[in-house]
């Protein structure tokens, strides 16, 4: 076999050599191969670390933003409700401004000056016009509310059902009815304050003081010891006004009454 | 407005002339039995007047320091004028009515100290030439001069102005109030002055209505919390903390409910029976926005609180259940005040807070009858008002005198007078009721 090999023939070298340069050829190929993977693996690592780092980006951006919209709405929020606020309290001056109104007209209908002096310096005292009107609903309203903060629930009630018989169509109505029923509850005759209550609920179930009137029901009833009858009220501002601050209290209610 | 000083002219040492002559020249007390049937002669009290008073001398054990504290009292309350004169010897027999008279004294208080311990107080009717009331206070066995022994005589000076003015007197009350983030009491005369050891830094202190127990809000390293402090044993209950801010507590007038603020994202207004029961109960709904600093009406059926709805810190009212929330201080329209620390007055009629005017805070007043508002002080920066238990004075915190210190202010004849002095800042001053017999 060694003389074999040493007799080979050059064919046979030129074969190996062939051989040799192929597999030369494919070892370079091979890590030439490699090489170019590794350069794509560093392109796709460099790429992901772009991406990476784009996300991350992204992410920073898009917590800022959520953060920025989150202040945003709380901003919102706050004007929102100091607008309600402020609404409230145009409202209320607009209110108080009509009573004022009705307040002066009355005055001066009610007041004719007197005739002028005839020789005798002595000032004549103003006079009552007869058939001078009556107070209007801003000012019966206005007249109701001083008498209850003053304690004199009576002379509250009969301001507030002049409104409510002189000027039944009036906006204020909801409102006089209600505060009939708060001035039979300062006057300490709670089963009158609860029937008006009741009334308001059923009469002007879109009103404002509905959901208001069955609160206090339901803590009238919850003092008396009528616990079930107050859960079904305190229940039924939460079912019929859930966006009211009443049904949040209702809702306290109810957790204390468990 | 000092004690009514006497002058005389060409007359050498004319009180003890006087006094002399007041003592010593009796005249027979009967004449109210003269007085034909259907007049009346005697002491009536016209509240837009200060009638004169004489304390004469008082016998017994201290009787310098009682006639003192009694004279001060009745000064301090500001419904009568304090005849000052030497009071020269206890007066003894009849009283010469007349010669008092001449003094412009209506009434007369003769005290003396009794064996049995107590402060035995009579008053005279000086036009009427007759005893109006008598009465005894126990000292309870108090060491003289001790706080207990001065409170005893603060109480007599109290039923004093009642008998004459039929206004009971604020002297037997104290201050609760905040200096150097500790708790302090001091009595309403400026007497007494007394820390409070309750650890942690303290704030708002505010009493019940028997005045035996004061909560107040304390910041220690676990946050703030609300505290109801038993001034007879000194034990502490801490009311279970909601989380976040826990500060400003007030109690109801019947002392069964305790409102505090707490929230983290804004505050509320709680309910919670101070000595334990339910758990707190929310009454407002500031929806993000601060509202702290709530106060009671006297009947316990309103509150009034701050609240920044507005955008700013307004005070509103509302009705102690939460229902019925309303600004009660208006401001022009595109104004934009601070206002803060509402206190609701004894007598209903109307509620005094803290107010921006200019560049400096103010005490005012809101009329609950016509939300007028009237500006109380103005000299320097006045915050913080507490109402006595009479209606009628004010304790703030004022920088009039430098630092931050507690004045008394007489709302009706704008008088005032300093309450305390000394280092360090004194603020959140909380009047006491009346301190009744122990």
């Amino acid at each position: 076999m060694a003389a074999g090999a040493c007799f080979a023939t050059r064919n046979d070298v030129r074969v190996l050599q062939g051989d040799i340069a192929r597999l030369q050829l494919a070892a370079a190929q091979a890590a030439s191969a490699d090489t170019a993977r590794a350069l794509q693996l560093r392109r796709i690592i460099a790429s992901l670390g772009a991406i990476s780092d784009s996300l991350r980006v992204a992410g920073t951006n898009l917590q800022r933003f959520q953060g920025d919209v989150s202040m945003s709405i709380r901003t919102v929020q706050e004007q929102l409700l100091t607008v309600q606020e402020l609404t409230g309290q145009s409202r209320k001056q607009v209110e108080s401004l009509r009573a004022q109104l009705e307040a002066r007209a009355a005055e001066q209908v009610q007041v004719v000056p007197p005739p002028a002096p005839t020789g005798d310096s002595g000032a004549a005292p103003p006079t009552a016009a007869p058939g001078a009107p009556p107070p209007g609903p801003y000012r019966l309203m206005d007249l109701g509310r001083q008498q209850l903060a003053r304690g004199a629930t009576s002379a509250a009630r009969a301001a507030f059902s002049d409104l409510l018989t002189q000027y039944p169509a009036s906006d204020l109505v909801p409102e006089a009815q209600y505060w009939i029923a708060e001035a039979y509850s300062s006057a300490g005759n709670a089963v009158e304050a609860d029937s008006v209550f009741a009334l308001v609920a059923e009469k002007y179930p879109t009103s404002s003081r509905a959901p208001i009137a069955i609160y206090k029901r339901a803590l009238a009833l919850k003092v008396a010891g009528q616990t079930r009858q107050a859960r079904v009220l305190f229940q039924q501002v939460i079912d019929k006004y859930p966006k009211s601050d009443e049904a949040t209290l209702a809702a306290a209610m109810l957790r204390d009454l468990k | 407005m000092p004690f009514r000083s006497i002058r005389w002219y060409g007359v050498p040492c004319p009180c003890l002339l006087l006094v002399a002559a007041l003592s010593l020249c009796p005249v027979p007390a009967v004449a109210q039995d003269t007085i034909p049937a259907g007049v009346r002669v005697g002491l009536t009290y016209d509240p837009s007047t200060r009638p004169g008073v004489f304390v004469t001398a008082v016998a017994g054990e201290h009787g310098d320091s009682v006639r003192a504290i009694l004279a001060r009292d009745l000064d301090f309350g500001d419904r009568l004028t304090v005849i000052s004169a030497e009071a020269g010897p206890p007066p003894s027999g009849r009283f010469n009515y007349e010669l008092y008279l001449k003094l412009g004294a209506s009434a007369i208080v003769q005290a003396s100290v009794t064996r049995q311990g107590s402060l035995h107080v009579a008053v005279h009717d000086v036009a009427a030439k007759r005893v109006l009331n008598v009465a005894d206070f126990a000292f309870n066995g108090s060491a003289p001069l001790s706080a207990a022994w001065r409170m005893a005589v603060h109480r007599a000076s109290d039923e004093v102005e009642r008998w004459i003015t039929s206004t009971r007197g604020i002297a037997a009350s104290r201050i609760a109030f905040v200096r150097d983030q500790r708790l302090w009491f001091v009595d309403s005369d400026g007497a007494n002055l007394t820390p409070v050891g309750v650890g942690g830094i303290a704030l708002s202190p505010a009493w019940h209505p028997t005045g035996r127990y004061i909560a107040y809000a304390s910041m220690a390293d676990d946050g703030t919390h609300i505290n109801v402090r038993d001034l007879g044993t000194g034990q502490t209950r801490r009311i279970p903390s909601l989380g976040g801010t826990n500060i400003t507590p007030a109690f109801s007038p019947d002392g069964s409910t305790l409102l505090f603020s707490a929230g983290d994202d804004g505050t509320d207004l709680y309910a919670v029976a101070p000595f334990g029961g339910e758990a707190p109960r929310r009454v407002t709904f500031g929806r993000g926005t601060p509202t702290s600093s709530p106060t009671f009406s006297p009947d316990g059926r309103k509150i009034a609180y701050i609240s920044g709805r507005l955008g700013h810190p307004e005070v509103y009212i509302t009705d102690a259940d939460g229902t019925n929330a309303e600004l009660l201080t208006e401001s022009p329209s595109g104004d934009r005040p601070y206002r803060a620390s509402p206190d609701w007055s004894p007598d209903g009629r109307s509620v005094a807070f803290t107010s921006q005017e200019g560049p400096n805070l103010q005490v005012m007043v809101i009329s609950m009858r016509d939300r007028k508002i009237r500006q109380l002080t103005g000299d320097a920066r006045n915050e913080d008002p507490s109402w006595a238990p009479d209606g009628r004075h004010v304790v703030f915190t004022s920088t009039r005198s430098g630092a931050k210190q507690l004045w008394v202010l007489d709302t009706e004849s704008g008088r005032t007078r300093q309450l305390t002095r000394g280092a360090g800042v004194a603020r959140m001053a909380a009047w006491s009721p009346r301190m009744e017999q122990p």
